[in-house]
């Protein structure tokens, strides 16, 4: 599986670069000590950076500020992609291509938008202890990136999206 | 730790301290003082009298032998224990740096030391995520642009299908339009010799589609042409236009059949001095009719060419009735052809019931066919109801008011202001029937149109005055020349004014005789 992941991680390189860079800053900004700063590795911990765990709250907004980041960056290219391509359906080739490269684009960012597994584990158990009301503000980020960041772990994020642009080109 | 973490904190990512503070210098000596000391006891624990008394009996061969066994086993023993100690030093010291002892307050297990995980904190950013970021930032630059131009076409275009979704065929056919000419612009203003940017193929299937829905489909006809030179009706999203394409293709194949195989009846009828009766062309109906059953061809075109040829002739309604009624039959693909000359053709017949079933239909269907409304009122002005033929006229312009233009607001059809002026005029408003006439005058003209302003123009205007003289000719609109200008039209056009309006300028007829007991349209 790890392969997979790793495989997926670099066929989306922009993605995984650019959550992999967010990643580092957040750990700058929470003063997290940054073991391994290599994002494209050939393992379960591809695209992302080896950091300590973080600690207290802080870890649900690593999980969520560097995946939020990427997704509005994803935003920026879905958006004329879709129009063009979809909603549209442009003849132009010059806007064929501009149109392709920010489709793939999207499909990379989308691709990165979950934490690792272990931060996804550090950030459910702190989750838990959290009060009730706060349990019931978090709850919708906290359970998708829990179940996100095993679902891009086994490659479904990646196989969702790349579904998604093939619908968009050839439906 | 892995190997790459490994290289890296050696190749100096996490830059190794070598000075050490005095605390730590003390940390480093306890831990090798106490590494000696427990050496020099298991040592001394090794050395016991059961060695001298393993010799005993033993030649001084045997002896020498057995210690250099014994020495061998010794330095191998002592290799051991270094490599022992060395272990066991760095299970102790900071795998970085290797100098100071690990900073186990946090963690047991933690392998670094306190002053390198602050150095780790501080890690710079990889490069490469540095670059990629940069390259991100330019491309979404570039996404951002591009998606500007897209919004731009796309923002129209949604609305428009607003407008398809609300049933109001023509304003989302204006805002689809509005969206191809926001790209010819553009293309203008661009200096490439190649056109950059296109409306999308998307976009011209919703304008046929907008066509289709208003029952115009034959007006959708160049468009279905861009997306055919595209190739795009093969594929499964543009099916509808496939269907669309082969039902205007099959037409026109048709039409083009039978005109090139009647040509000379077309040109005989077409330039004959006199107009021929039905009977004349009975024989070539039948014939045509037979192409109907031929699956070579489009049996609703062949219809529409007969009452193509019913056109030229006289005492030809029964006939056009009965091919536009199976015309009818082929539903809205067709609806252009039929709806209005079907509507038009019982009015004369004075079938009101029908005119009325066709046109509620079609504006339940697209509530914005404003033109269907005229129909509506000539039901009430040959019913002698002008109040309420008024009352649809209003109904008209509420909907035309509701209709997206983009431009300009769009102005009421001629044709409905010329029967609001008939209104009027049936009502005795002189003013308000004048007004709608100048009005629809102003916007276009055709025959029926023109019979009634030149109608109210006499009546209002000429009636009783008696005609001036002006550069030696006779002028008999004193008021706004409006009755001569529309007679000289007529002149020369070489189209003489319709005989019941004649006849009521003679005095022989009155205007409600004209309005509402005479034809429909005048001709």
């Amino acid at each position: 599986m790890r392969y997979i992941n790793a495989i997926i991680k670099i066929l989306t390189f922009p993605g995984s670069l650019l959550k992999g860079f967010w990643e580092q800053l957040l750990c700058k900004f929470f003063g997290v000590p940054v073991e391994n700063k290599k994002y494209l590795q050939f393992n379960e911990m591809a695209g992302h950076v080896e950091h300590e765990p973080v600690s207290g709250n802080k870890s649900f907004w690593f999980c969520f500020v560097s995946g939020f980041m990427v997704f509005i960056t994803g935003l920026i290219f879905a958006v004329p992609a879709f129009l063009n391509i979809c909603f549209l359906d442009v003849t132009s080739s010059t806007l064929k291509i501009v149109s392709l490269i920010c489709l793939y684009m999207a499909v990379a960012m989308f691709t990165n938008l979950f934490p690792s597994i272990e931060d996804a584990l550090m950030m459910w158990e702190k989750y838990k202890e959290m009060g009730k009301s706060a349990k019931i503000i978090f709850a919708p980020g906290a359970a998708i990136m829990y179940v996100g960041a095993y679902a891009e772990n086994m490659g479904i994020t990646f196989l969702t999206n790349a579904a998604l642009a093939a619908a968009m080109l050839l439906l | 730790m892995d190997e790459n973490k490994e290289k890296e904190l050696l190749e100096g990512d996490v830059e190794k301290n070598d000075t050490l503070t005095e605390q730590e210098k003390d940390e480093v000596s306890e831990i090798l003082e106490n590494l000696k000391k427990s050496k020099s006891d298991s040592e001394n624990q090794v050395v016991t009298d059961w060695d001298g008394l393993a010799q005993v009996g033993n030649t001084d061969e045997d002896i020498v032998a057995e210690e250099t066994v014994k020495k061998e086993e010794n330095a191998e023993t002592d290799e051991e224990d270094e490599e022992d100690i060395s272990d066991a030093i760095e299970d102790e010291l900071c795998i970085n740096c290797g100098k100071r002892k690990r900073y186990t307050e946090l963690d047991e297990d933690y392998p670094y030391c306190k002053s390198c995980r602050e150095k780790m904190k501080k890690t710079r950013m990889n490069a490469w995520g540095v670059l990629n970021l940069l390259f991100i930032i330019a491309m979404a630059f570039v996404a951002v642009v591009w998606g500007a131009y897209a919004a731009g076409v796309a923002i129209p275009v949604i609305k428009g299908d607003k407008y398809m979704r609300e049933g109001n065929y023509y304003s989302a056919l204006a805002c689809y339009q509005e969206a191809v000419s926001s790209v010819e612009s553009l293309n203008s203003e661009t200096t490439g010799t190649e056109a950059d940017f296109d409306a999308g193929n998307r976009t011209y299937a919703r304008i046929i589609k907008a066509y289709y829905n208003i029952g115009s489909l034959v007006s959708a006809q160049d468009y279905v042409s861009v997306l055919k030179e595209a190739g795009a009706l093969e594929m499964p999203r543009y099916a509808d236009m496939k269907k669309y394409s082969d039902v205007l293709s099959g037409m026109a194949d048709t039409c083009t059949a039978i005109q090139t195989k009647y040509q000379n009846l077309f040109m005989e009828l077409n330039y004959a001095t006199e107009k021929k009766d039905i009977s004349d062309i009975r024989k070539e109906l039948a014939e045509i009719d037979k192409f109907k059953a031929d699956k070579k061809y489009n049996k609703y075109a062949v219809a529409y060419m007969q009452v193509y040829l019913c056109q030229y002739v006289e005492n030809s309604e029964a006939e056009q009735i009965k091919y536009l009624l199976e015309l009818k039959e082929g539903g809205k693909d067709y609806e252009a052809i039929w709806a209005s000359q079907l509507c038009m053709l019982y009015l004369d017949e004075g079938k009101f019931d029908e005119v009325e079933k066709i046109c509620n239909d079609i504006i339940k269907a697209s509530p914005e066919s404003v033109e269907f409304y005229q129909y509506l009122m000539k039901i009430q002005i040959k019913k002698n109801n002008p109040e309420k033929a008024l009352e649809i006229y209003k109904k008209a312009e509420t909907t035309v008011n509701g209709i997206y233009y983009s431009t300009e607001p769009l102005s009421m059809p001629y044709t409905l202001l010329t029967e609001k002026a008939v209104c009027h005029a049936l009502m005795g408003d002189k003013e308000e029937a004048l007004n709608a006439i100048e009005e629809s005058f102003g916007l276009n003209l055709d025959i029926h149109s023109a019979n009634i302003y030149a109608l109210l123009h006499y009546e209002y205007h000429v009636k009783g005055t008696k005609p001036s003289e002006k550069d030696g000719e006779k002028v008999y609109d004193s008021k706004d020349n409006g009755y001569d200008i529309v007679m000289g039209i007529f002149e020369s056009n070489g189209i003489s004014v319709n005989e019941d309006v004649k006849a009521a300028m003679e005095g022989k007829k009155t205007l409600e005789d004209v309005l509402v007991k005479g034809e429909a349209y005048l001709k």
